[in-house]
């Protein structure tokens, strides 16, 4: 994160997260004696049970909610990303237009409630219409653009989420039939069933591509596919490493940096809708589709004249933050303005990036509403609306803030959308920018002196390989490596840039903008930071923003950074040993940067009394998990003190311990871990995968 | 924003939270060696979380003794050597300055830990002297890096004839640049 202080602004006060719901709980001790406050809800402690019918969250067992679209409700959780337990089956329904979820078990009828039916095509109580038929003949139809009179019985026409919107899997429209891929009875018998990022389909069978036809023209696996559809990979995948060039501008900018314009406005990649430029307090609407698994609000700044307002004596950098964001059916589910939980889990929203003139926001990214994106198979479909807004906005409403003019800060306005809930795996592809590694720039040595000479390095293709490790654990393969030279002026300048100036024209903010356009997740090599005083800094990495405005290059966010002084293959075996190999070391910096970029925050901070927004992470309150002699200097029981205890991996690694005290061994922890090396199948939780595989970073 | 609010905006800042604590202030009592040593193992771990001046102070001068040990430690990783030449630069005991400047100078030790005691010296060597201790880094480094981080130092110590000296005498002059331009605005 770009510093502790604007942490501690965007934890703990600006980036806050409401989401008008009554009464929900934060911690523990909201809920009164002998209950626990479960992703906002408070409960009985109990064990995790799913089938029962319901009204609210509350009636359920720790570790459910209720589905309550589903007839009479439905106590259950999300499968996409977690186990079924026992007598439960994962029910892919979204093709039904429902979620996917966990459903009780059955062999026959009178294992069900009433409104479900024991289904035989996956051996699960669902309504009767999320019911496939088992054992149907060919179809004429199957894959083939959806005809006027409509597709055949028992199947369905998937059509484009929206005009300019493909669907991914069946563009322009197709025929096809919701299935189980555990039962290829389930679709026609010309049909395979596969399970993709918008539901589990039946598209037709194939065993060379000149059996399939368009939309449907790629033969994948035995089944014919469109082009666009989400690639599936087996994690880590099989990065490729390829030279990029010298990124511009060969020479420095000549005129000084304009804090109003600090960076041109730069078109994504992806799809997104455009608003152009809104200036604060403009409202926003725009419309998401049926199935919509992930919203990302971009916001950069197009004219910002306003860079800082001033609380008491102090300069804070003027955030673009939306507010008062809203669905169709819950109405505002993010309103910037109260102050956040310790822990966010519970909200619908969780706002945390600190992000000076350019920002992006993106659904979902707390349990709460990971879990119930996943059970209704996608947000709400409708019309949203949101509030451009930045802290000069809102320092009009906020005694002791100033200025009181109210401001005309622009920014140029977009939202992207991806079809589907994530899937299991996904891609990410990366570009490292080296402006490390130089002590003569006529003479640069060591594995970063150049990106042809790091392309062979046998450092940075074991970091590469181990970053893959690492991000295995959220179901990402890595995708193409492009390795950038920097112009000799920005090397000069950028190598030990000065992370306490935040600001729009600072050394990080600038240097970020050298990022190429594209989809991908940018990472800056230097040798170092520096601080306002112009001396080192004890930090080995530094994000832009959380999460990085993905899908554009060239902005103030655009990537993350890590010193690269550690890269080496010395002491290096086969085992990952981030004590003992450099380029491990390296790569769990780069892969706990790159969480923040794809929006992962610390599953605890230093103070321990601050965690991120998923209830799968464990947390660690230093006021119960640190040594019982440091407990008493906790800044949560000593506010006042200026030393407060910080809390150590080691103190973390009891997650079944009452009161909880995990997550020490998680990629996103504040501290790299010391006794241990982590087992990199184990550095990242479920939940943490599904944030992962919504950002629009990934493919 | 309501008052509590702001209330909490405002209380956010001090260093309680962590977030840029003042300097000057000292610890309360000498902490035990087990502490220090356990308190200095924490800062050699942080990703991207800062630590303070004062919460390198509190270390005391058995905590500068142990990280100028490991400043010079050469089967450490290079980021952690220049942590420890961060928090010796914090601490400012006057037996780190040799430890700063002999690192500085040597062409063994990694760049980034050679410039971080550069930039680190104005915190273990009294100011007057200042200028005569970073002069041989300034004109005798072998790396270009380092020079022009010894020069921005004198940049801003009272050394700008030298440094503009010695960016004549330079064959690329891009990387003592920012020092000169330091010294010209003055």
């Amino acid at each position: 994160m770009r510093t502790l202080g604007a942490v501690i602004v965007a934890l703990a006060l600006w980036a806050c997260s409401s989401d008008n719901a009554p009464a929900r709980c934060t911690t523990d001790s909201q809920c009164g004696q002998g209950r626990i406050c479960d992703t906002g809800t408070c409960k009985v402690p109990s064990a995790l049970t799913v089938g029962e019918a319901c009204t609210a969250d509350n009636t359920c067992s720790v570790g459910a909610l209720c589905a309550t679209a589903m007839p009479g409700g439905l106590c259950t959780y999300s499968c996409a990303g977690s186990a079924c337990p026992s007598g439960a089956v994962c029910a892919d329904l979204r093709a039904g237009g429902s979620g996917i979820l966990c459903a009780k078990g059955c062999a026959a009828q009178a294992d069900c409630r009433s409104g479900y039916t024991c289904c035989p095509g996956l051996g699960a109580c669902v309504p009767q219409a999320n019911c496939p038929p088992q054992g149907r003949p060919a179809s004429a139809d199957l894959g083939k653009a959806c005809p006027a009179g409509g597709c055949a019985a028992a199947e369905i026409c998937a059509a484009d989420p929206a005009p300019g919107l493909p669907n991914p899997e069946f563009p322009g429209g197709a025929c096809t039939a919701a299935c189980n891929p555990n039962d290829q009875t389930t679709c026609p018998a010309n049909g395979k069933c596969v399970s993709t990022s918008t539901g589990s389909f039946c598209f037709p069978s194939c065993t060379a591509p000149t059996d399939c036809a368009a939309p449907l023209s790629s033969c994948v696996a035995g089944a014919c596919r469109s082009s666009s559809a989400s690639p599936a990979c087996t994690p880590p995948g099989a990065p490729t490493i390829v030279l990029g060039g010298e990124v511009p501008p060969a020479n420095a900018p000549a005129a000084a940096c304009d804090a109003a314009h600090a960076a041109a406005v730069s078109t994504p990649t992806l799809p997104a809708q455009a608003f152009g430029a809104k200036v604060v307090n403009d409202t926003v609407q725009f419309n998401v589709p049926r199935g919509t698994g992930s919203i990302s609000i971009l916001s950069q700044g197009s004219n910002v004249p306003q860079p800082t307002v001033t609380f008491g004596t102090r300069a804070v950098l003027n955030s673009v933050v939306p507010t008062l964001l809203a669905s169709p059916a819950s109405g505002v589910i993010f309103d910037d303005i109260p102050a956040p939980p310790a822990d966010g889990s519970g909200n619908a929203v969780f706002y945390g990036g600190f992000s000076p003139f350019t920002g992006m926001m993106t659904l979902p990214n707390t349990s709460f509403t990971l879990e119930h994106t996943a059970l209704q198979g996608g947000f709400d479909p409708g019309t949203w609306s949101f509030k451009v807004n930045d802290f000069a906005l809102e320092c009009l409403s906020v005694n002791g803030c100033s200025p009181k003019t109210p401001p005309t800060n622009a920014y140029d306005i977009r939202v992207l959308l991806k079809p589907g809930l994530p899937a299991a795996t996904g891609t990410v592809d990366l570009a490292f920018y080296l402006v490390a590694g130089c002590p003569n720039p006529s003479n640069c040595s060591g594995p970063l002196a150049n990106a042809a000479k790091a392309q062979g390095d046998a450092a940075f293709v074991r970091m590469v390989q181990t970053l893959g490790k690492f991000y295995a654990s959220a179901g990402l393969c890595l995708g193409k490596v492009t390795l950038y030279d920097v112009p000799q002026w920005a090397r000069t300048k950028y190598s030990m840039p000065n992370a306490d100036d935040d600001s729009v024209c600072g050394d990080l903010s600038q240097m970020f903008t050298l990022a190429a356009p594209g989809n991908q997740m940018n990472v800056f090599f230097v040798d170092g930071y520096t601080n306002s005083s112009h001396q080192g800094l004890s930090v080995v990495g530094i994000d832009g923003t959380i999460p990085g405005p993905a899908g554009i290059g060239a902005n103030v966010n655009s990537g993350a950074s890590a010193n690269g002084s550690d890269l080496s293959i010395a002491g290096c075996t086969s085992a990952v040993d981030i004590h003992n190999c450099g380029a491990d070391e390296v790569a769990y910096i780069v892969a706990h940067e790159g969480g923040h970029f794809m929006g992962l925050f610390h599953t605890t901070e230093q103070t321990g009394d601050n965690f991120d927004p998923l209830s799968d992470t464990p947390t660690c309150a230093c006021d119960t998990c640190a040594s019982v002699s440091q407990q008493a200097n906790c800044a949560s029981k000593n506010p006042s003190t200026s030393l407060p205890t910080l809390i150590r991996n080691e103190s973390c690694l009891r997650p079944t311990a009452k009161p909880v005290c995990g997550g020490g061994d998680n990629l996103m922890f504040w501290l790299l871990p010391g006794t241990f090396n982590p087992d990199p199948q184990l550095v990242l939780s479920a939940h943490q995968g599904q944030v992962i595989r919504s950002n629009l970073v990934v493919r | 924003m309501t008052p509590v609010v702001l209330a909490s905006l405002l209380c956010a800042f001090p260093p309680a939270r962590g977030a840029a604590p003042p300097t000057g202030q000292s610890p309360q009592q000498p902490l035990a060696e087990d502490e220090i040593r356990e308190r200095i193992d924490t800062f050699m771990r942080t990703l991207d979380t800062r630590i303070s001046d004062d919460q390198w102070r509190a270390l005391g001068a058995r905590g500068a003794a142990i990280l100028e040990g490991m400043a010079q430690d050469r089967t450490l990783f290079p980021t952690r050597r220049a942590k420890a030449v961060v928090g010796l630069t914090a601490i400012g005991s006057p037996t780190s300055s040799n430890v700063l400047l002999s690192l500085a100078q040597s062409p063994r030790e990694p760049l980034n830990v050679r410039v971080t005691a550069v930039l680190g010296a104005p915190g273990v060597v009294p100011a007057s002297e200042l200028p005569a201790a970073l002069k041989p880094v300034l004109e005798t480094a072998d790396a270009d890096r380092v020079r022009a981080a010894a020069a921005e130092v004198l940049s801003r110590h009272g050394g700008c004839d030298m440094v503009r000296a010695q960016a004549r005498r330079e064959r690329d002059p891009l990387p003592m640049q920012r020092a000169v331009q330091s010294c010209d605005k003055k």
